[in-house]
Parts: structure tokens; sequence; C-alpha cells
């Protein structure tokens, strides 16, 4: 008897906690949400406000209807609103729509560049602090306005977010720093010598075609955007980070062109206190190279040509490099954290140096040393224009 | 005398240490927002420091291995003096239970569950504690190699889908912040996650040991749990850097950076499993030793029947301790550990020495 009862009473609790444990407050389902693939902030008329735009990626079965005008909708849809604060935009989202907004898949935040050169620091609050907010969500800089780029109408992938987070994979497969996530960027605005970056992405429409494209990368400081890098600057920098695995290097000499592919290319920062007061970086460049197409270079041996082509690697890899640095140090903004190495290798030193930075950044000496390997030559040992291969 | 009659093996004993330890791994704020990138250090520091303290409870433990703490307290100190100092105890013992708690469902809150009301989340905890503390000791400690081992690999798991992400950079400089942040560091270290290992000289008195074993597996679970939350420390300080000290739950934020190939990502639920088992855990042990200090000190044979009634004072308490994170946390670092200290430190080696000079195992036995 005692025993039946407890059987009754463990099976009521264990039941009780199943209605309970299944979470009456949490509940998500799918047809309820509307999952965000893409937000875009952009300065609105009244400086004080924002202008808020969600890109929603469309739930949508993969089944092709006998009805065709069903391929031709849109496969994501857009909120627009004006705020002052993000929040507060998506406080009204949510008023006015008939399903919840999930930030969790969130893939890319886009700024404006207008928004972006007023300021930024204010606006990003919200994407640290909110518990849907996730550290990895890419930050973009639009060329122009955000919301035409994240509402673009691309071939390549239906929805712009996922477009642009598949395309810095991508990149981030040749370099770790082309992908500035949200914690990369707010790691550097709180640095407070480092300047952030964020890649920049501009709408470009031709003959009813919409494209983005790559066009470098903003810089900011102080929270604002200062100035940007453009493409070869950017391959500059990245090369003065380190750690690419693939990429290519062109060199352009009289005796014809070269491309390169690069297969590992490894920085090794130093940074030293110059007795007068000042800073001197140098850059050990580590880079084994594959040749990749070369163009002209008649008249010469194998023999002669490879330390000739190593020559011309090294230069171009230093000329890289030395032009992106005085571009940053033209802006005046510190993009590769060398302050931050500063502060790391001599912190007592820091102390004092950390507020006169802004005076010694621009003053700061840099020295590459660049040491190429070119292991292979690809699948031809010679090209047809060269000596030697005639006979 | 005994209120329990049950026992449990010296490896059970030792994987309840380990959990218990473990279970502050998740919550690393209490130190990482204090010492930042050397916070690594400051737990190895803080761990060799504490080690003639957990030698202090390992030879009570052997000096008194039929005792537990309070009786152990009554006979040094005689009945009144040594009552008032158990009724301290008691205190300690329940706020820690309920402060756990408190953690348990803001956690859980934060992490899975941010529309379930937070008594919901403390209470679905509390019956379930309160199971196993009915039950005794041996269902209280049962589960602790489970977690153990769970905790380990789900945390390898997470270690090695975030190799690629730490930077090594990142632990640089070493020493840089001024001494006091560091004399302050090691003393939370000590007081709040190791410290708090005085709640297993209540708990002795059911383990199966010889003078030997009692160091063997103390030690051993001391350093299980140490390993967890330096692997956790090294892991949040590699992959977030200077942003170490903005985060609530550093772990979460950790975690949901993995990102393999895009197919492996969004891993943060492991945290929350780890989350919610370990600190069920520590609760459940806390809430057990209250209850029984409780029955022990009112001479209440049936302690079974206080644990409903505890765990509805737990709930309270735990519910009107702090009214914010943020001030729960700003006393973790600057007032419990100066709290705690008493309890931790000063008593069980004052305790000691009156027991030395008193001569009083041997003296009773004589």
């Amino acid at each position: 008897m005692n025993r039946r009862l407890k059987l009754v009473a463990s099976v009521m609790l264990l039941s009780m906690l199943m209605m309970l444990l299944s979470g009456c407050w949490d509940n998500h389902e799918l047809d309820t949400l509307f999952i965000v693939t893409g937000i875009a902030l952009d300065k609105a008329n009244d400086s004080e406000q924002l202008d808020i735009s969600l890109q929603i990626g469309k739930t949508k079965s993969n089944v092709s209807d006998s009805d065709k005008s069903n391929s031709q909708q849109a496969s994501t849809i857009q909120l627009k609103t004006t705020a002052y604060t993000m929040m507060e935009g998506l406080m009204e989202f949510n008023r006015d729509s008939s399903r919840t907004l999930l930030l969790h898949h969130n893939q890319v935040l886009l700024l404006g560049s207008a928004l972006a050169e007023q300021g930024i620091k204010d606006h990003i609050d919200l994407f640290l602090r909110d518990h849907e907010a996730r550290m990895e969500v890419l930050v973009m800089i639009a060329d122009g306005r955000a919301d035409e780029v994240l509402s673009a109408k691309l071939d390549q992938e239906k929805i712009s977010g996922v477009f642009l987070a598949r395309e810095m994979q991508d990149l981030y497969a040749v370099s770790p720093y082309y992908k500035i996530r949200m914690l990369d960027f707010a790691s550097r605005l709180r640095d407070g010598t480092t300047s952030p970056i964020a890649p920049i992405v501009a709408l470009k429409e031709t003959d009813k075609k919409q494209e983005i494209k790559f066009n470098g990368f903003a810089v900011f400081k102080d929270g604002k955007m200062i100035g940007r890098l453009n493409n070869d600057e950017v391959l500059g920098y990245v090369w003065a980070m380190g750690n690419v695995k693939q990429c290519g290097v062109v060199t352009d000499s009289d005796l014809g062109r070269a491309v390169f592919h690069i297969i590992n290319l490894d920085t090794e920062r130093d940074v030293t206190l110059r007795p007068d007061g000042g800073v001197r970086v140098t850059l050990t460049v580590d880079a084994t190279l594959n040749i990749g197409e070369l163009r002209g270079f008649n008249g010469m041996t194998p023999k002669d040509l490879m330390p000739y082509l190593v020559d011309l690697a090294q230069n171009e890899i230093r000329r890289k490099i030395t032009d992106t640095f005085v571009t940053a140090q033209t802006l005046n903004a510190d993009i590769y954290g060398v302050g931050t190495s500063v502060y790391r290798e001599y912190p007592k030193e820091w102390k004092e140096l950390k507020n006169r930075w802004n005076e010694l950044f621009p003053d700061t000496e840099l020295d590459v040393q660049v040491k190429v390997h070119i292991p292979t030559t690809g699948q031809i040992v010679k090209s047809l224009e060269m000596e030697g291969s005639k006979s | 005398m005994r209120i329990d009659k049950g026992q449990i093996s010296g490896t059970q004993f030792m994987f309840s240490v380990a959990c218990f330890i473990q279970a502050s791994a998740p919550l690393t704020t209490f130190i990482s927002a204090v010492t930042l990138q050397d916070s690594w250090l400051v737990l190895l520091f803080g761990a060799v420091l504490c080690l003639p303290l957990i030698w202090l409870y390992r030879t009570l433990m052997v000096m008194f291995p039929e005792q537990n703490l309070l009786q152990i307290l009554v006979e040094v100190y005689g009945p009144v003096v040594g009552k008032v100092i158990g009724v301290a105890y008691i205190w300690f013992f329940f706020t820690l239970a309920s402060l756990n708690l408190t953690d348990l469902g803001k956690f859980t809150k934060l992490t899975i569950m941010q529309e379930t009301p937070n008594v919901v989340l403390v209470l679905m905890c509390v019956l379930v504690s309160a199971l196993a503390v009915r039950n005794g000791i041996k269902l209280v400690t049962k589960y602790s190699t489970l977690f153990t081992i769970i905790t380990f690999i789900l945390l390898s798991i997470g270690t090695i889908l975030m190799l690629n992400q730490i930077k090594l950079e990142n632990f640089m400089p070493m020493f840089d912040q001024p001494v006091g942040k560091y004399v302050q560091g090691i003393h939370i270290i000590s007081t709040i996650p190791f410290g708090e290992l005085v709640v297993f000289l209540m708990i002795h008195p059911y383990v199966k040991l010889s003078r030997r074993d009692a160091t063997k597996y103390l030690f051993l679970g001391f350093g299980l749990g140490v390993i967890t939350i330096l692997v956790i420390l090294l892991l949040n300080i590699g992959v977030l850097g200077n942003l170490l000290g903005m985060f609530t739950l550093p772990t979460l934020v950790t975690l949901r950076l993995v990102n393999l190939g895009m197919a492996l990502s969004r891993m943060e639920i492991l945290f929350a499993v780890i989350l919610v088992m370990l600190l069920f855990f520590k609760i459940t042990l806390l809430y057990y030793v209250s209850v029984l200090a409780t029955a022990q000190l009112f001479k209440v044979k049936a302690y079974r029947q206080l644990a409903l009634a505890a765990g509805a004072l737990l709930i309270a308490y735990g519910l009107t301790l702090y009214p914010s994170l943020v001030e729960q946390a700003a006393s973790a670092q600057e007032i419990v550990p100066f709290l705690w200290t008493p309890f931790e430190i000063l008593i069980p080696l004052l305790t000691f020495f009156i027991a030395k000079l008193r001569k009083l195992p041997n003296a009773k036995e004589a």
C-alpha cells in the first residue's frame, strides 16, 4: 500500500516537474520569431537620433512551388525606424510587428559612414549589454547609407547580411585581421591608444545589378571615423600584423611583372624605446611565397631570376607596409596597437608615455626587415620567354 | 549521537571537494575583475597559500575523526561559548547556501531563461535539493563524481574549440598592477572558493578515512578544483583580453565566440549546463550542512523534518540578500572576504591551538 502511494506520488511529482521545466516563459517557436540577419545604423536628420534598419531573413520552404511568383518575392523583410537609442527602436519594432525579434543570429552590424564620422561610441552599448547580443557579430562601415547596403539585391546570396558574413569568413582564412568582430572592435575602443578599424563596404550599381564591394578599412579615433585605408593599404596593414595565409603580392619592374602567392607570412613585432624618448618599431617579416604568374623577364636564366624575384617581393612587401604605416601616422591613428605593445613590453615607462601617445605615434620610427623564401615555382620551372627554355 | 547514519567513501569525498571548488569556476568575475590578466597567477599563489589552511582542516579532521565542527567547538570551548560560535557557523553556512542559490537563479536567468521568474528557477533547485538533503549525506555526495567528470569533459571540449582564438599577448604584462590589488585578489581567492572548504569539517565523520587517506583525498580534490578554475581563467584571459573586466559572465561570452567553420558555434549551452550542475551540487551540500548543523544544535533527532522549512527560508533569505547584482559583486570583492575570514581561518586556527593546549582528543580518551 505504502509502496503504491509512493509510486503515485513520484509520478505526480515528475509530471509536475515536466510541466514546469519545459519553461512556460522562455518558449520560442520558430513561427513566432523574426530572425534578424543584419542591423544597419545611420545618421538621422536630427543628429541626436538614429535611423535603424533591420534585415529579417524570411523563413521559407525550399520546395519549389509551381507558382512562379513565389520565387520573385523578396527573401528578406526590412524594418525601418528612427529613434534616439537602439533599444527604443527595437521596442518600436516589437510593438509594430507580429513576431518577436531574435537577435541571436544577427550576422552583421553596418554603420553608415556619416554616423561613423559623427561618432559611434554611444550607439553600441546595446550590442554589448543585451543578453541576446553576441560578441561575434561583424562590425562594418557602409560607404554612404548603411540601410542601402543592407537592402541590396544580390545575385550571389539572397540575404545581404549572410553574404557579408560569408565574405568575411573567406577573408578570415586569408588573415584573421580582416574580420572585425564586435569583440575586437570594442576591445580597441576600450584600449585607449589603439585605433579601432572596420572594413568598409560599398554598394555598386551597374545596369540593374547591385553588388557589394569591399572598399578598404575605416580608421577610428576616439570613437569617430577619421579616415580610411584603401585596398592596397589594407594589404600593408594585414602584412604588418602577420599571420597571413593566402594572398597575392603584385610586383612590377622594368623587366616584367611577377605575381606571387603567399603561402605563409608571419610578422614579428619588436618595440624599443629610443634614447631620445621616442619609440622604434621593428617588424621582421618572414614570408614563404609561391610564384603565381610571371610576365616578361626575357632573357633571364632561372638561376639569375630567383634572387631577383626574391628581391622584388621583399621590396614590394616592405614598400606596402611602410606606405600604410605612413598613412596611419598621417592620420595619427595607431591601428597596429603599437602603444599596447609598448605597454606590454615597458609597463612602467608606459604610464608616462601613454599621455603623450598622440605626439609619440607620428614620431615613431619603423624598421621593416623582410625575408622572403620562394621554395617552389609552380607547375613549370621556366616560363616560355625565359632564357634557356629555347635550348 | 550521529543524526545521519550514512557513510561515504574516500573517493566520493575527494570528488565532493573537487566539485565544491569547481562550482566557483563558472563565476570567475569575483577574481578576474580585480586582477585582470594576472588572475591566473593570483589563483596559483592563492592556492599555494591555502595549502597550510587545507592542512589545518585536515589536522582537525584527523584530531577529531568522530566529531563534526559543531561538536568540536562544544568540546573545545565548552557548551556555552561553543554553541554561540556554532550558531554563527550555522548563519555562515546558511548565508553561503543562500548566496549560491541567488547566483544560480540570476545567472540561469541571464544565460538561458531570460523571461522565467527568478523564484521559479530557485524553487525548482531547492525542491530537488531538499529531496537529496532528506535522503542524507550519501545522496548529497553521490553525484559529485559524475558532475566533476562531466565538467571536465565539457570544459575540454570548450577549450579545444577556443584554442584558435587565444591570443598569448593578452597575458602580458605581468605584475603591472599595484601590490594592493594582488593582496586583495589572493585574499578573495583564498576566502571565497578555497576557504569555503571549511564546510567539509561538518561531514568528515561520515567518511571512512584513515589519517593518510584524509590528506590524500582532501588535497587531490582541492587540486582538481584548482585546475578547473585555472583552465577557465586562462581561457577567458586569452580570448577576451582587455574586455575581461567588462562582462558579468566572461565564460559565457567566451563560449559564445566559438566558431569553427561556421558549423560548430553557439556553444554557450555548455556553460549553462556546467553552471546549473555545479551550483546545484554546492547548494545541496551547503543546504545539507546547514540543516544538519541546526538539527544538531537544537538536538532534533529527525532532521529530515527541517529540510523543507529550511529550504523555504533559503529562498526568502536569498531574495532579500542583495538588491542587485552590482552590489553583490561589489560586496564579493570588498566585504565578503573580510566577513568570511574569521569563519574560515581564525576560528579553525584558534580551535586547533586550544585543542592542542588542552590536549583535547587524548584527554577524553584517557
